[in-house]
């Protein structure tokens, strides 16, 4: 427990009466990518804030290292922070920039100027040491300012949606870039950002945020298939989402669902009894879609739309009291039009209970 | 066209005069007499004699001396503005700094005088007290000159290095703390770089104003400070004007050098406008000593601006003829004698004649100016616009030398025309830069609706433009007034006996009495722009004059 390089005990924020962050903990290891994701408003921005300095819990604690921060200024902390509209010096060039922090520690000029051209070449802005701040690129700015905040060597790199102001191109080559780059230096990231793709692709754990709350921490691949609450199942990609009362425990183990008329086979941990009412999240690319025949064991439906989204077909379904999203190849040979009769299936492990 | 006449009063009235007075450096003074010979004589004394040397480096010295000093106590000023939260006592803190511009220049060296003078304020308490034996000499010399122009001037720093700090980025304080700058590595690398601008913008205009002071070092001075300005005033009432010429060129010079130097400065230090707009959130406060001793600072700076004004009043009611300190008793006479006083009630209703005829040409004809700089595609915009403000640069002496040779060339030296015409090319600049910058805010899509309606472009303008610039036009025309009728440094080589303006007879009377009637006729007035910037600001509601103001 104590490997973790960055521990929150029970942190709470509150600003008046506003509850910005509500009784979180959570614990960061050395060497993650780890990223806060949540919508606007979820205390994502304020948690990180806490870690770099500029606020304060109003209770719990802070842990860097073991070592309580609670109440230690930015200047004084082992963290460094890619702010979200950089915040270059405009009075500097871009050298300068990236040397401010050690100079203000007073590191000597030759093991300065060394340290910075060095991580210049990591960011590969080599050549652009002289240059003023204004006179560069989006993305080179963008670099720039992870350029500044690595070159002190922080224990932990935080960065507040550094790649919001990109276009969409340049966005998802840098989060590749990141991604190497924080392996490359072996840093541990603290990566903010409302957007669930980013997060997905660059980070190892997840802490998905809601209200104040951290809902689920977890790996992409978990958060994904096997989300705990409504909140996380539909902030994570798509999924259709219903209600479903448990009638029985079926002799091969699996659980027995009436969900508004339709029966569903899921399979369960163990912990629910009959005349439970349970959430179920199902994953549209999780259900097939095929001809009314199919003899195969089933739901049977009616295709109520469809869009066509290029590689990929929605069809909007009802099936029993259920309206279902599926999502099917467009590729495939068969194809289906408004108002017929369509065969569902999925497999039992497919449904995933939710918590809340 | 519409800038024809501001054009044509810039050029008949500044250009003439200025073009005027170098052909007089080139004319010789001999015998006591002045000659229309062409020579260089006048020329060739100034730059052969040391005694002139010795007055250009005393009113360097002075100029140096004022700027570094309103540059220490103005950038924390601004500094500790930018920092109080409350709305009320920022307005307050406003007031005083800026509003003692509004009152006379002779009105504010008269409270220094009772302040620094041997028997004045300062000196009888620290007498009283015990703290010394004699009283310190604090007028008469550099002192005393300084400290007063420093009051005067101190507006002009505040204000640019106001503006450049209320635009600070707030997050690149926090990115400098977040690379480990503690509070006062973070104030000297990063904020104080990036006040730079406004610093240099206030010390060019303190700079400037400074070696071009004449009534501050005359009163204060006693004539042992010779500053130019005043050997210029000598040198005209002597009628050895090529003399004059040449010293007001020098200045010119100086002041025209002094703009180019800092003009360099600032672009050496350019620094580019950060990238993203920044968000201004304030950190949570906790309290601190550095900020006590800002707002501590702050105090001290508004009890200085308000001081000498303070004085005047009181002293208005002293009973004693030799505005002894502390007063022994309390008296009103003095207002009585104001009022029966002549020269007085000349003084004022020439002033506000003056004033009056003034504004009321010069408001129009900024409206002008303002509508063909903003809106038309004029050749060399930007030429015509710097003409225009020009003599917002030239020292007011300089100013006043070379139309009062222009106005006896004409042959209409001290006629009431000819010193409206003078006020009237003093004040336009003011009232340009106010009216274009308000200009810039007006709606246009409300203009095309008008004509959409069918106005034409004069209704449309009266109808529609003018009222969106119903504050605008006060308020220049409100400072137009003031300034007009404050006016001396220029006015004083214009007017004639029969036609003197009130803070020139102000002016004259300091120099000969000594008794409160002047602190009465100033308390007065005082009072008098006191009600009318109320007033003022009531007409505008007082966002609008901050929006207006903080435009430039």
């Amino acid at each position: 427990m104590s490997d973790a390089v960055i521990e929150l005990r029970d942190v709470t924020k509150s600003f008046g009466d506003v509850v910005a962050v509500d009784n979180v903990s959570l614990a960061i290891e050395q060497g993650e990518f780890f990223a806060l994701l949540g919508p606007s408003g979820c205390g994502k921005t304020t948690m990180l804030r806490m870690l770099a300095g500029f606020e304060h819990p109003t209770s719990g604690d802070v842990l860097i290292r073991g070592r309580r921060m609670n109440d230690v200024p930015p200047y004084r902390r082992d963290t460094n922070l890619v702010f979200q509209q950089l915040a270059l010096f405009p009075h500097m060039d871009v050298r300068d920039n990236v040397a401010f922090g050690l100079r203000v520690k007073g590191r000597p000029a030759a093991e300065v100027r060394d340290r910075v051209q060095r991580v210049l070449d990591l960011v590969e802005l080599g050549g652009l040491g002289a240059r003023r701040t204004h006179e560069i690129s989006g993305g080179q700015q963008q670099r720039v300012a992870i350029a500044r905040a690595l070159v002190n060597e922080p224990a932990v790199l935080l960065l507040d949606e550094p790649l919001g102001a990109l276009d969409l191109k340049l966005r998802m080559q840098m989060q590749l870039e990141l991604k190497a780059l924080q392996r490359r230096s072996q840093t541990t990231f603290v990566y903010v950002t409302h957007d669930q793709g980013e997060a997905l692709a660059m980070a190892d754990r997840i802490a998905v945020m809601n209200a104040g709350r951290i809902e689920q921490v977890g790996t992409p691949e978990h958060i994904y298939t096997r989300p705990e609450t409504r909140f996380v199942a539909h902030f994570i990609g798509d999924t259709n989402l219903f209600n479903a009362r448990v009638v029985e425990r079926d002799p091969g183990g699996e659980l027995v669902l009436d969900a508004a008329g339709l029966t569903v086979r899921v399979v369960d941990s163990g912990q629910h009894a009959p005349g439970d009412e349970i959430h179920v999240s199902l994953r549209p690319e999780k259900i097939r879609i095929g001809a009314p025949q199919d003899p195969r064991p089933g739901h049977t439906a009616t295709v109520a739309s469809v869009i066509f989204l290029g590689p990929l077909t929605r069809y909007q379904v009802t099936a029993g009291g259920l309206s279902l999203i599926v999502q099917h190849q467009t590729e495939s040979d068969e194809h289906f039009r408004a108002g017929d009769q369509v065969h569902l299936r999925w497999s039992p492990g497919a449904p995933v209970l939710l918590r809340g | 066209m519409l800038l024809t006449p501001a054009l044509g009063l810039t050029a008949l009235v500044f250009g003439a005069a200025m073009a005027i007075l170098v052909s007089y450096s080139a004319y010789t003074f001999r015998g006591g007499r002045l000659t229309e010979e062409v020579s260089f004589s006048a020329w060739g004394k100034f730059f052969g004699d040391p005694f002139y040397w010795g007055i250009v480096a005393e009113t360097f010295r002075l100029g140096f001396g004022v700027t570094a000093v309103a540059l220490l106590i103005g950038f924390p000023t601004a500094y500790a503005l930018t920092k109080i939260r409350s709305q009320r006592l920022l307005l307050f803190a406003y007031i005083v700094i800026f509003s003692p511009l509004l009152v006379s220049v002779v009105v504010r060296a008269y409270g220094w005088l009772l302040l620094l003078s041997d028997g004045g304020v300062i000196n009888e308490t620290l007498l009283a007290v015990g703290v010394i034996e004699t009283p310190i000499r604090m007028i008469f010399n550099q002192f005393g000159v300084t400290i007063a122009l420093v009051h005067i001037l101190l507006p002009f720093m505040v204000f640019p290095i106001l503006s450049v700090l209320l635009q600070f980025d707030a997050t690149l304080r926090e990115a400098a703390m977040d690379l480990g700058a503690n509070r006062w590595q973070t104030f000297v690398r990063v904020i104080l770089p990036l006040s730079l601008p406004g610093m240099l913008a206030g010390a060019q205009i303190v700079f400037t104003l400074a070696i071009s002071a004449f009534v501050t070092p005359s009163l204060l001075g006693g004539g042992k400070i010779q500053v130019l300005a005043r050997h210029i005033f000598v040198n005209v009432t002597d009628v050895n004007w090529p003399l004059a010429a040449v010293e007001a060129i020098v200045l010119l010079a100086m002041a025209l050098a002094a703009l180019a130097a800092f003009n360099i400065a600032g672009r050496a230090i350019q620094a580019s406008r950060a990238a993203g707009a920044g968000r201004r959130q304030e950190l949570p406060r906790r309290p601190d000593p550095i900020y006590a001793a800002l707002y501590a600072l702050l105090a001290l700076v508004l009890a200085y601006m308000l001081a000498p004004l303070v004085i005047v009043v009181i002293n208005s009611f002293n009973e004693s003829a030799f505005s002894r300190f502390p007063p022994t008793g309390w008296s009103l006479r003095w207002y009585e004698t104001v009022l029966n006083y002549a020269p007085f009630r000349d003084g004022m209703r020439n002033s506000l004649l003056i004033a009056g005829l003034s504004t009321a040409i010069v408001v129009p004809v900024g409206m002008m100016a303002a509508l063909a700089l903003v809106r038309s595609r004029i050749p060399l915009r930007e030429v015509v616009r710097a003409f225009l403000l020009s003599p917002l640069i030239v020292p007011k002496v300089a100013v006043g030398i070379a139309v009062f040779i222009l106005f006896i060339r004409l042959r209409v030296f001290g006629t009431m025309p000819s010193i409206v015409a003078a006020h009237a090319m003093l004040t336009l600049p003011f009232t340009i830069v106010l009216l274009t910058a308000n200009l810039v805010g007006v709606n246009r899509t409300l203009e095309e609706a008008a004509m959409d309606l069918g106005a034409g472009p004069l209704r449309t303008f009266w109808k529609v433009t003018l009222p969106q610039m119903r504050a605008g036009l006060i308020v220049s025309a409100v400072f137009a007034f003031i300034v007009s009728f404050d006016e001396t440094e220029t006015t004083i080589f214009l007017v004639r006996p029969e036609n003197t303006t009130l803070p020139i007879q102000m002016f004259l009377y300091i120099e000969q009495h000594q008794d409160p009637t002047l602190a009465a006729l100033s308390t007065v007035l005082i009072v008098i722009t006191a009600v009318v910037v109320f007033l003022t600001m009531r007409a505008v509601r007082g966002a609008e004059v901050a929006r207006i103001i903080s435009r430039r």
